[in-house]
């Protein structure tokens, strides 16, 4: 019976990761194909600041709904949505006051990278995440650009997507505010 | 499964009986004979984990997302996106109104035991979700202090039962996700544990002092698991399906019957024996509008699939002591939209009974509420009562039982 109960166990684990749709490191495009045109290019998956959002299947209207719910359940521990911003000026990002006491943990140090001059996605720019000390400003989550479509349709499904966001996505208002201070500052 | 064993409990009480009529004791069975508790195996009783499920009247099958999804629903654990340590204790009060031959009485007993303790490891991914999970839970846990009495003329009849039977599991689990809307997940565990059964027969008279006693101890072992999906066909609706796969108990230790009047009488035997629990199929649903959580689920099981070295069925007419059940489960749960994280929920279970032997007046239903809030966006902390109601009696002896156990459990999950 224990023998029966091994081969079991041993087929759902092939089934689960043999060619599965989950992924655990990240697809071989070749970053050079990816900057020079011709096969993938990064912006087809990463898409503005919600790659993983977009392709994240499970969450409750509630938990969007209530940020703080959203992110005890639907944020993962290594995933920052700032890996994927930019404020486009180079300007620093603020930490937000819904940030986690326990804040995290090391990264993966292969972040996927924003292409310059990508006709889609975050506007162009490396992505520039924070430094990996400042524990209180590395989660600069905006939850208003991330509200589920409002029609009701499945978000993260792949046919009823909302359109991709244009050129130049929505940026945090209070980040947007510190650029244009800094900005003239600059002038003065 | 072993044949010898056959002569465990039919062999048992012709033990007690021949002792107590060689005592010159009239044994019950003379008015009408006592229950046959045996069959009554406190290690069928499905066990519920977690406050939150719990409460949900554990209707959770399409919806679980933290740690106890390694009893509820294994596939649930593709849903964990964050290292999750979780952990329980639960404090039971089972209350037994007995009525024997027109006399009533109660009997309670109290205890506060540990119930799980989980830690879940969400693997990062580019894509999807491969979750792991090490945990500790109880299958079941139950205390029972049994005191039927009975003045039949100027003669007493008395029979006081304990059952204290803790079955823990020692699990490993895993989710994948398969597809965007589909997560896969397995749980095998192997369990410890232990089982004390004491039983003190008061001979048929005023006499005092008890007549026998029969004492069983013993260490439990064995393995299980389960298989199970999660399916997401829509943001707000999700579905999930359970194999619970046979379940090994096995039941070491020793067995004493003492006489108080005649200590040659005495006998002790080691026992060692198996019992196979069947097949379980699950299947939930699970609805997710704005602020709320509302559950549905049934569980079938054919306890006539039972094996154990007891009887099973009738050895005259053939009739199964055990029926096949379905459990019927629903809860919901509310989000209060306030700014600080707190939900509150209520569920109801309708657990039918395995055993067939008594005259069920009310079947076994538990009602649940609780509530829970959430400290720091990092750490859960849930509360439920549960109650559960039951009433069967039994003709020939005159006998029934109002069976009421009152739970309380505490679960808190940390995120990290």
């Amino acid at each position: 019976m224990k023998r029966r109960w091994l081969i079991l166990l041993a087929v759902l684990i092939g089934i689960g990761l043999a060619g599965c749709y989950t992924m655990l490191s990240h697809p071989n495009v070749g970053m050079e194909t990816a900057v020079h045109g011709g096969g993938h290019h990064c912006s087809e998956c990463h898409t503005g600041n919600d790659y993983y959002y977009n392709n994240y299947p499970y969450y409750y209207d509630s938990y969007w709904r209530h940020p703080r719910w959203w992110s005890y359940y639907g944020s993962p521990w290594w995933y920052y949505d700032d890996w994927y911003s930019d404020d486009g000026d180079g300007g620093e990002q603020l930490p937000v006051d819904r940030s986690r006491y326990w804040d995290p943990r090391e990264r993966p140090t292969d972040r996927p990278v924003v292409v310059p001059g990508a006709t889609t996605g975050s506007g162009g720019g490396t992505s520039t995440p924070p430094a990996t000390d400042d524990k209180k400003s590395t989660r600069a989550k905006n939850t208003d650009t991330k509200q589920p479509d409002d029609s009701g349709k499945a978000y993260w499904n792949r046919n009823t997507r909302p359109p991709k966001p244009p050129a130049e996505p929505e940026k945090p208002k209070t980040v947007e505010k510190k650029s244009e201070e800094k900005k003239t500052k600059e002038r003065e | 499964m072993r044949p010898h064993r056959l002569m465990t409990s039919t062999g048992r009480t012709l033990i007690v009986v021949m002792l107590l009529t060689l005592l010159g004791a009239h044994l019950v069975v003379a008015q009408g004979e006592i229950p046959p508790t045996y069959q009554d195996l406190p290690l069928l009783l499905r066990g519920e984990i977690g406050a939150r499920w719990t409460g949900m009247g554990g209707a959770c099958m399409a919806l679980v997302d933290d740690g106890s999804a390694a009893y509820w629903n294994p596939a649930g654990l593709g849903k964990i996106r964050r290292i999750e340590i979780l952990g329980g204790m639960n404090w039971l009060d089972n209350t037994i109104d007995t009525e024997y031959y027109d006399n009533p009485n109660t009997s309670s007993v109290s205890r506060t035991r540990f119930e799980d303790l989980a830690f879940s490891y969400p693997f990062p991914t580019y894509r999807g979700s491969f979750v792991l999970t090490g945990s500790v839970y109880r299958q079941t846990s139950y205390e029972q202090y049994l005191n039927r009495w009975a003045l039949v003329n100027t003669d007493t009849l008395r029979d006081i039962e304990t059952r204290d039977v803790a079955l823990t599991a020692w699990s490993g689990a895993f989710a994948v996700q398969l597809s965007q809307s589909l997560f896969l997940g397995a749980e095998a565990h192997f369990n410890t544990g232990d089982m004390k059964m004491k039983e003190t027969y008061y001979p048929w008279g005023a006499c005092p002092e008890p007549g026998g006693i029969f004492e069983q101890t013993s260490s439990l072992g064995g393995y299980g698991g389960k298989l199970g999906l999660v399916y997401l066909p829509h943001p707000m609706a999700s579905m999930g399906m359970v194999l619970k796969l046979p379940e090994r108990i096995s039941v070491r230790g020793s067995e004493v019957i003492t006489s108080n009047h005649d200590p040659c009488e005495d006998l002790y035997q080691s026992i060692r024996y198996d019992i196979d629990l069947p097949y379980s199929f699950g299947f939930g649903l699970g609805f997710t509008p704005d602020n709320f959580m509302i559950g549905f689920d049934l569980v079938h099981t054919d306890w006539r699939q039972l094996h154990f070295p007891g009887r099973v069925r009738d050895p005259a007419t053939g009739q199964y002591y055990y029926d096949a059940t379905t459990d019927l489960r629903a809860g919901v749960e509310y989000s209060i939209p306030i700014q600080n994280p707190v939900r509150v929920w209520a569920g109801y279970a309708y657990v039918p009974m395995e055993l067939n032997l008594f005259i069920i007046e009310k079947n076994r239903s538990r009602f649940s509420l609780g509530a829970g809030i959430l400290v720091e966006e990092s750490l859960t902390i849930d509360f439920t009562w549960q109650r559960t109601t039951s009433e069967r009696k039994h003709l020939e002896s005159f006998y029934s039982e109002k069976q009421e156990i009152d739970r309380a459990i505490v679960t808190l999950a940390f995120r990290f």
